[in-house]
């Protein structure tokens, strides 16, 4: 297996690492599932498929479901990749295909440096000045004039809803899903282009066939930035409006799992079957976004495989 | 109309600072196939893609001299118009991975709009197909991705989507270096069956190669031509010594 002492001692050297890696994502599974048990117990299944937030002193009288802020986090999540993938797709093409160098290269740092910026900030501007501004420029026209779709259908109140969650998660995600996209767009070899041209094709034909190329990878990139949308915490708590309840409508308050765990985590201590339900909820958030991120994976190493052949 | 598929007058080309090409005059008869040799790092592929402008795409390229292909000066001409007149097969087989066998083919005729039926499509696909004897071996397959092919039916893949443009000239940059000789010998079969219809201009590194399928030949060393002709004057009876040691196998 060894061909040298030195391939040796790296593999060994390195051997801890990968174990514990492996380690700790069975510790943080096994104490979330353990945490959680009782809430299972208790509930069943309906703990996930109802929708309540009764605390009690009195154990007997407590009752939680997680229905909606399971479908509400999913919902925003998948709003949120609506709106940033085809940015992100937009974004990628004009930095590296359509900008010349000298200004693709800078912006293309700032979209980085845009994506490692503490999510609070996001939060704070998508609280402040996004759910104000959408409540009386975008929520109010449509629910005037289009209230009869179902979507729009209720009538805003702070501006804190489910569409200013998912659009200020959109701006936070769409630099993480640009910079994906521009790994992937340099990964595919030159080759493809050079052939794509040497067939007389135009920039607009080239960007199409490369894109298609790229379109597992789109796919990875939209499930990653699913993934992280999905368990993204302070954005969503400053600005979806923390209420139980299940709605269709996009102007509604809502809570997602992330935001009911650190609007209620505090209190849930001094129930019995609160803090299990939360952590129910936490297990359900991690099944979900290792689904998604190893799906996504799954993809980006078939695509590589396919491109380098 | 000229006589010549392409001339070329005392081409420099640098890249970077770095002369490539060193005045190059060449001329390729129309309906020849014209195998331009020379050792590695002589300049051969720079100067195929410096006939239909991909040199382009390069950075820092800077150029002098007279390129003309079918008897038209390239900056003169609208570059993608050129290039689907004159198409390339690059060294390494590029088929596009997330389009079909049959996509792959059909993809120029698409993107020119050769054809107007899907009849005639499918005609084209398979004629081109054919002619680089590939339709047998994909032709219950034709809706399977390339990934699926071997090294060297990838590369007569690439061949008949180029021969799908129907070009006018067709630049081979070292089509058969990476795969193994039974598909060498049916790509090199191919092009001789290709004369009356397209004007090829190959590039290779291996003499044996340019004496089994050249009519017309030149020797590209350090970015000069060192000797052209005949094949079988030039095979036969070269006049530098240059010519000698790369036939032998010395350069």
């Amino acid at each position: 297996m060894f061909f040298s002492k030195s391939d040796k001692l790296l593999f060994y050297s390195t051997l801890p690492l990968i174990v514990g890696v492996l380690g700790i994502l069975l510790i943080l599974s096994y104490m979330i599932l353990s945490q959680s048990w009782p809430s299972f117990q208790r509930f069943g299944f309906a703990v996930l498929t109802t929708s309540a937030w009764s605390p009690s002193d009195d154990p007997q009288r407590e009752f939680y479901g997680l229905a909606a802020p399971i479908a509400s986090s999913l919902y925003v999540s998948i709003l949120s990749v609506l709106v940033s993938l085809p940015i992100s797709i937009c974004l990628t093409l004009t930095l590296i295909e359509i900008l010349p160098k000298y200004l693709g290269a800078p912006l293309r740092y700032v979209t980085e440096v845009m994506g490692g910026l503490p999510t609070v900030i996001y939060g704070l501007w998508g609280s402040t000045t996004l759910a104000p501004f959408l409540r009386d420029q975008v929520m109010k026209p449509l629910h005037d004039y289009l209230g009869f779709i179902p979507l729009f259908s209720c009538r805003p109140l702070t501006g804190h809803s489910m569409l200013a969650a998912s659009i200020t998660l959109a701006v936070a995600t769409t630099p993480y899903v640009t910079a994906l996209l521009i790994e992937g767009y340099y990964l595919i070899p030159s080759k493809y282009k050079e052939g794509a041209y040497s067939l007389g094709a135009t920039d607009y034909e080239a960007y199409k066939i490369m894109m298609g190329i790229l379109k597992p990878y789109v796919i990875a990139a939209s499930l990653l930035g699913f993934s992280r949308a999905l368990s993204e915490t302070t954005i969503v708590a400053l600005t979806v409006g923390n209420s139980m309840k299940l709605s269709l409508c996009l102007f509604d308050p809502a809570y997602t799992i992330p935001s009911l765990i650190a609007n209620q985590f505090e209190s849930a201590r001094l129930y019995e079957y609160a803090l299990p339900t939360l952590f129910a909820g936490a297990l359900t958030l991690l099944l979900i976004s290792l689904a998604a991120s190893y799906a996504g994976i799954r993809l980006v190493y078939g695509w590589r495989e396919r491109i380098h052949v | 109309m000229s006589l010549y598929a392409v001339e070329v007058e005392d081409l420099h080309l640098r890249i970077k600072g770095v002369e490539i090409l060193r005045g190059v005059t060449l001329r390729v008869r129309r309906n020849t196939l014209f195998v331009l040799m020379g050792p590695s790092g002589s300049g051969k592929s720079t100067f195929l893609r410096t006939l239909n402008r991909l040199i382009d795409f390069v950075d820092g390229v800077e150029l002098s001299g007279l390129v003309k292909v079918l008897g038209q000066d390239i900056y003169s001409v609208d570059p993608y118009d050129l290039r689907r007149r004159v198409v390339l097969v690059s060294q390494e087989p590029n088929p596009f991975p997330h389009m079909t066998i049959y996509d792959n083919v059909a993809l120029p005729a698409r993107l020119n709009k050769i054809v107007r039926t899907k009849r005639e499509l499918d005609d084209l696909v398979r004629w081109a197909l054919e002619k680089v004897m590939l339709w047998e071996e994909v032709k219950d397959r034709l809706k399977s991705y390339p990934h699926a092919l071997s090294g060297g039916q990838r590369q007569r893949l690439c061949l008949a989507r180029a021969l799908a443009a129907k070009p006018e000239i067709l630049l081979l940059d070292e089509p058969t270096a990476n795969i193994d000789p039974v598909n060498t010998i049916k790509i090199e079969e191919s092009l001789k069956s290709l004369r009356d219809e397209v004007t090829v201009i190959m590039v290779t590194h291996m003499p044996h190669q340019a004496v089994r399928v050249a009519d017309h030949v030149a020797l590209l060393h350090s970015g000069v031509i060192v000797e052209e002709g005949p094949a079988m004057e030039v095979f036969m009876s070269p006049k530098k010594e240059v010519t000698n040691e790369f036939l032998r196998g010395a350069l």
